[in-house]
């Protein structure tokens, strides 16, 4: 019946008192933006997480958790020290059953982005999110041993253009004194974002990992070189300019027209990192697994992504409660922070209750002035600090995602968020009771 | 002529409080009025020293205070034909909200709302509707001798003088048939309090409404129809040691 007039008074009502006012909204803003980052994040760092695998039945490496070879050969986050022999994996890899499989070789890096000694396998199979496959947005594949792919995050936080030559770094991080300067390689492709580790990966085939490690030069440059003049400029880089790691300056050309198959891209590799393979059947994936985790010929893990992956979240699971905990500790001390800035105010209001009850209103109108400017308080934190973790993740999105390989999105809009809104406002109306009910009791008892 | 105001044998004590929790014990009896009443229309003055009883006969018949806070309070009060002491809490709120008009001693507006607010929010529990009558509100504020502009000011904003006149506005702009006031001019000066006093009356008269005025300034009683003092209708001494506190 008087709701507009509710509303009016309440919110009239609190710009009367605006330090106090602007102090508790603060303090719940605060909390409540901490509690909603931790919420998107957290979802968004699973979303990541899932997406990054999609049709890969096993992962297969040295004797490891699953949870290491998961991150190390998946995720690109830490190291396995154990290999795989290439013997093994030509092995494994020609069995009946096994529809396709992708060599990985890992270890080296450029300017703190993994590198990936793959095969051509890797970009007509690998899949993401709902299955989808690895798209170019500029150039094209590798097709000699002497040329790179790029992860959308690596060329667009490094700037760089097909065309531009790179030196790999021996060893992962972004500090390496170990460059293999005699090896630089030749953008010739940048794949379109996926929002997986993808993006933060610079693929070489696995040649070119084997000749980095190898002293003498890429046999397949000098053959290149009679052919494509361009190329040959562009990539016999100078080891000052190597030293450089990449000059932003450099004539960018078009890059060479290569017939696919015309360098072996593979080698003869002693040991690979991982692999990933896709079975013919969800029965044979369980067959395979049983059969590769008792190989006896060499000791290597095969894993279920999504199998590591669950283990995984059960892992972190524990850290996600304690952040939540926190955040929501935070937020009940900012509540009663709100509580005591409404008790406070009753002694000042008495005047105000009095005036109320003359004209009409009752003690639970009153009580209820107090939920709602409770309420009001609440509503316009949960709203500031939507928009304020929105703005968060919009200006900081592009640091996430090189320091830490995270795709948030700036929608922070979730399911989780709802529910964690809802929790807000349901506390507020809970807490706001005491307040609400000591005005009860101003307005009840008044003129006693 | 129909009655305003009509007690019947009350009898009210307040109870002895300890804190906030009633005390049945030890009352002492502030109000003991046998039987009194006032004709509608009629414009009475109500004086008697402090502490005897004219606030709480006021809150009394205004219904902020209730007979049953003391079970032993006994006693009729019947307020524009209505039977105020048998109530319900939500039926007597919403009566004073459309049938009385109630002004203090001071702080009679909320400080933070505009003049306009402060009498649309009167006028919204007093009829229940949103809809609010600008022209209305001029004449009301004109006849008060108020400026128009003097409407969006802030209430916290206003002198004392120009916050009690608003106060008799805002009781008077939807049309009581009771005005019940308690000292109003306590905190006007005697020029500011005898204009405040004309005015009152003649807007009352103008309305037809009765007036219940409290006072102990017997300087105030001339121009009402009857001046009484609360020792003439009500046997008991007033506030007793007991209930000092609550008042």
């Amino acid at each position: 019946m008087h709701s507009n007039m509710w509303f009016t008074l309440a919110w009239q009502s609190l710009l009367s008192r605006k330090v106090t006012t602007f102090l508790t909204l603060s303090a719940l803003l605060v909390s409540i933006s901490l509690l909603f980052s931790i919420e998107h994040i957290r979802l968004q760092t699973q979303e990541n997480f899932k997406r990054t695998v999609s049709g890969i039945d096993l992962v297969v490496a040295g004797r490891s958790s699953q949870i290491n070879v998961l991150l190390s050969s998946v995720f690109r986050i830490g190291a396995n020290p154990n290999a795989v022999s290439w013997e093994t994996y030509q092995t494994i890899s020609r069995k009946d059953n096994i529809l396709w499989s992708i060599p990985l070789s890992l270890g080296d890096s450029y300017q703190g982005f993994p590198v990936i000694g793959t095969n051509l396998d890797y970009f007509a199979h690998y899949q993401y999110g709902k299955k989808q496959a690895l798209v170019l947005q500029m150039g094209r594949i590798f097709a000699t041993p002497t040329e790179t792919v790029l992860g959308a995050s690596v060329a667009k936080n490094l700037n760089l253009k097909v065309g531009q030559s790179i030196v790999i770094s021996h060893g992962g991080g972004k500090i390496s004194f170990s460059h293999h300067s005699q090896h630089p390689v030749l953008i010739v492709g940048i794949l379109k974002a996926t929002g997986t580790p993808v993006d933060k990966s610079v693929h070489v085939p696995l040649i070119a990992v084997e000749q980095m490690h190898e002293s003498a030069p890429p046999t397949s440059l000098n053959s290149l070189s009679k052919s494509q003049p361009t190329i040959n400029k562009l990539t016999s880089a100078s080891p000052e300019s190597a030293n450089n790691e990449h000059d932003h300056d450099a004539i960018i050309a078009p890059i060479p027209e290569i017939i696919p198959g015309t360098f072996d891209l593979v080698g003869q590799p002693t040991q690979i990192s991982a692999f990933m393979l896709k079975a013919e059947s969800p029965f044979a994936i369980l067959i395979l697994q049983r059969d590769l985790n008792r190989y006896n010929k060499e000791a290597i893990s095969a894993i279920m992504p999504q199998v590591a992956l669950a283990e995984l979240w059960q892992t972190i699971g524990a850290i996600e409660a304690i952040m939540q905990i926190i955040a929501f500790l935070v937020l009940c001390a900012s509540l009663i922070g709100l509580i005591t800035m409404l008790l406070a105010s009753m002694h000042e209001r008495r005047n105000e209750i009095s005036v109320l009850r003359a004209i009409g209103a009752s003690p639970w109108f009153i009580a209820s002035l107090i939920q709602a400017e409770a309420l009001l308080i609440s509503v316009i934190a949960l709203l500031g600090a939507y928009a304020m973790v929105t703005l968060s993740i919009y200006i900081l999105d592009g640091w996430l995602l090189e320091e830490y390989g995270l795709y948030v999105s700036t929608n922070i809009y979730s399911m989780g968020i709802v529910v964690k809104a809802v929790i807000v406002l349901t506390l507020t109306f809970v807490v706001a009771f005491i307040p609400a009910f000591s005005a009860y009791r101003n307005a009840k008892y008044l003129f006693r | 002529m129909s009655t305003a105001i009509s007690i019947d044998n009350l009898q009210f004590a307040y109870p002895k409080t300890r804190g906030n929790k009633p005390n049945q014990s030890h009352q002492s009896v502030i109000l003991d009025i046998p039987k009194w009443s006032i004709d509608s229309g009629t414009t009475v003055f109500l004086h008697g020293p402090s502490g005897c009883g004219k606030s709480t006969l006021l809150n009394l018949l205004s219904g902020t205070l209730s007979l049953s806070v003391n079970a032993a309070n006994k006693g009729e009060i019947r307020v524009l034909g209505q039977t105020i002491t048998t109530m319900s809490n939500t039926n007597l709120d919403a009566f004073r909200a459309k049938q009385l008009g109630v002004v203090f001693q001071q702080f009679n507006l909320i400080g933070y709302l505009s003049v306009a607010d402060n009498i649309r929010l009167a006028n919204r529990f007093a009829t229940g509707k949103a809809e609010f009558d600008g022209d209305k509100l001029e004449q009301v504020l004109t006849k008060l001798n108020l400026d128009i502009d003097i409407a969006h000011h802030k209430a916290s904003q206003l002198s004392v003088g120009q916050q009690q006149r608003v106060a008799i506005a805002r009781a008077l702009f939807h049309e009581p048939k009771l005005l019940i006031v308690d000292e109003p001019t306590s905190a006007l000066d005697a020029q500011s309090s005898a204009k405040f006093m004309q005015l009152l009356l003649s807007n009352t008269k103008r309305l037809g409404a009765s007036l219940l005025f409290v006072s102990h300034d017997m300087r105030l009683a001339k121009d009402f129809d009857q001046c009484l003092s609360l020792s003439d209708i009500s046997h008991a001494n007033g506030l007793s040691e007991a209930s000092q506190g609550a008042q």
